[in-house]
């Protein structure tokens, strides 16, 4: 967008790239992603749940009482938090990047591997730090 | 009134404008003439403040444009549509969408009934027809894109429109639909316009004054006439070089329709 202008447009009709373009996607992902986490969660517990019952046959008494015995809140409070912390890196750093690119064709594909390394990264680092301060491992 | 004061812009070591000067009129159509790369597009942004001159002033209706704060710079653009190379449109919305972009009026732009009625005028202004506001801009050709860019900069009704190579891209036909488009627009609207192009036969035709820019310098300024009778070998040189790729075209149009 920044290449072909229409960031450009948008500053010219005065009006701000960054509520029109840019808040939206950020808001976006913050919300979907932790969405997308908890189903994915959810998803989990029901395939785990399929897969005792067709292998090993156990019945839905057992599964619910054995997950009521492992269950702890931290688990599903971990995961959302982290989820928001990965949301927060794949929104804020690719539109960062991108709102940034410059010099043409060749500067959006600098500009993409840049977005990607960097994010992967930053998601790397953040669940080490979110693993450490959340589960207090060494 | 647009004035250009002695700017500079330098892109690294690459100096694209050394001290340039110029003055637009009220009403002018001024157009700016020059090979690819001489900077005429870095001028016409910082017309509209998206570019800053190293040095040098830019004075749009009695403001200084690299000395506004944001919320200034916002209201002066308002009264400035800006048409550029590639329509700049946004993909994801219809053309109705992106012609309502260009209300810059906050209450009529969250009038629905008025934007409709505007994106309609425009539509007219600009030769489209109505329907084409339902479409999105990948279903259009080069040449309506560019109209529907010209539709977005005259919604807001400016007082000033800049076109960033309005017929770059075009083939002759549509070409002159453009030329003729912004010659409609000066005499209906009555704006003052400043066309960046490296066609000079558009240009003579769109423009009051012409305005050749080389080697970073503005190098001639004045009527087609002057321009033509000029004996500077750099207008000479640019003119001819221009003659050359009409004949290069015309030649290429005449092989293609005996094949």
């Amino acid at each position: 967008m920044r290449v072909t202008e229409q960031i450009d447009a948008l500053e010219s009709l005065g009006r701000s790239p960054i509520t029109h373009l840019l808040l939206p996607r950020i808001i976006a992902g913050i919300l979907v992603i932790p969405a997308l986490t908890m189903f994915a969660n959810a998803t989990g517990i029901l395939v785990g749940y399929l897969t005792a019952k067709g292998s090993l046959g156990l019945t839905y008494a057992d599964f619910e009482y054995g997950a009521r015995y492992f269950f702890r809140p931290l688990d599903l409070w971990y995961s959302l938090i982290k989820s928001y912390c990965f949301a927060g890196a794949v929104t804020l750093i690719p539109c960062y990047i991108g709102y940034n690119t410059q010099q043409g064709a060749e500067g959006v594909g600098r500009a993409t591997t840049t977005a990607v390394v960097s994010a992967s990264v930053t998601i790397l680092l953040l669940d080490a730090l979110t693993t450490k301060l959340l589960l207090g491992v060494k | 009134m647009i004035q250009l004061q002695n700017i500079s812009k330098r892109f690294l070591s690459n100096v694209v404008l050394d001290g340039v000067s110029l003055d637009v009129q009220d009403g002018e159509t001024v157009a700016l003439l020059g090979p690819s790369g001489v900077g005429k597009s870095v001028t016409l942004k910082m017309i509209n403040g998206l570019l800053k001159p190293d040095s040098g002033d830019v004075i749009v209706d009695g403001l200084h444009v690299p000395k506004l704060k944001r919320h200034e710079l916002a209201q002066l653009r308002s009264r400035i549509g800006y048409v550029f190379q590639y329509g700049a449109l946004f993909d994801s919305d219809t053309v109705a969408e992106n012609i309502r972009l260009g209300i810059t009026d906050e209450d009529q732009h969250r009038d629905m009934a008025y934007c409709a009625e505007r994106v309609k005028e425009c539509l007219r202004l600009v030769n489209l027809a109505p329907d084409v506001a339902e479409k999105y801009p990948a279903e259009l050709s080069g040449g309506m894109k560019k109209r529907v860019g010209i539709a977005r900069a005259i919604a807001g009704k400016p007082k000033y429109l800049l076109y960033d190579e309005p017929t770059s891209g075009l083939d002759p036909v549509n070409a002159d639909v453009i030329d003729g488009l912004i010659e409609r627009l000066r005499d209906e609207l009555g704006v003052t316009s400043v066309v960046v192009s490296h066609d000079v036969r558009g240009s003579f035709r769109v423009a009051d004054r012409v305005a050749l820019l080389w080697q970073a310098k503005i190098r001639a300024v004045g009527t087609a006439e002057e321009i033509l009778a000029s004996r500077d070998t750099a207008v000479q040189q640019f003119l001819e070089r221009d003659l050359e790729m009409s004949l290069i075209q015309a030649e290429g149009n005449q092989e293609r329709h005996g094949a």
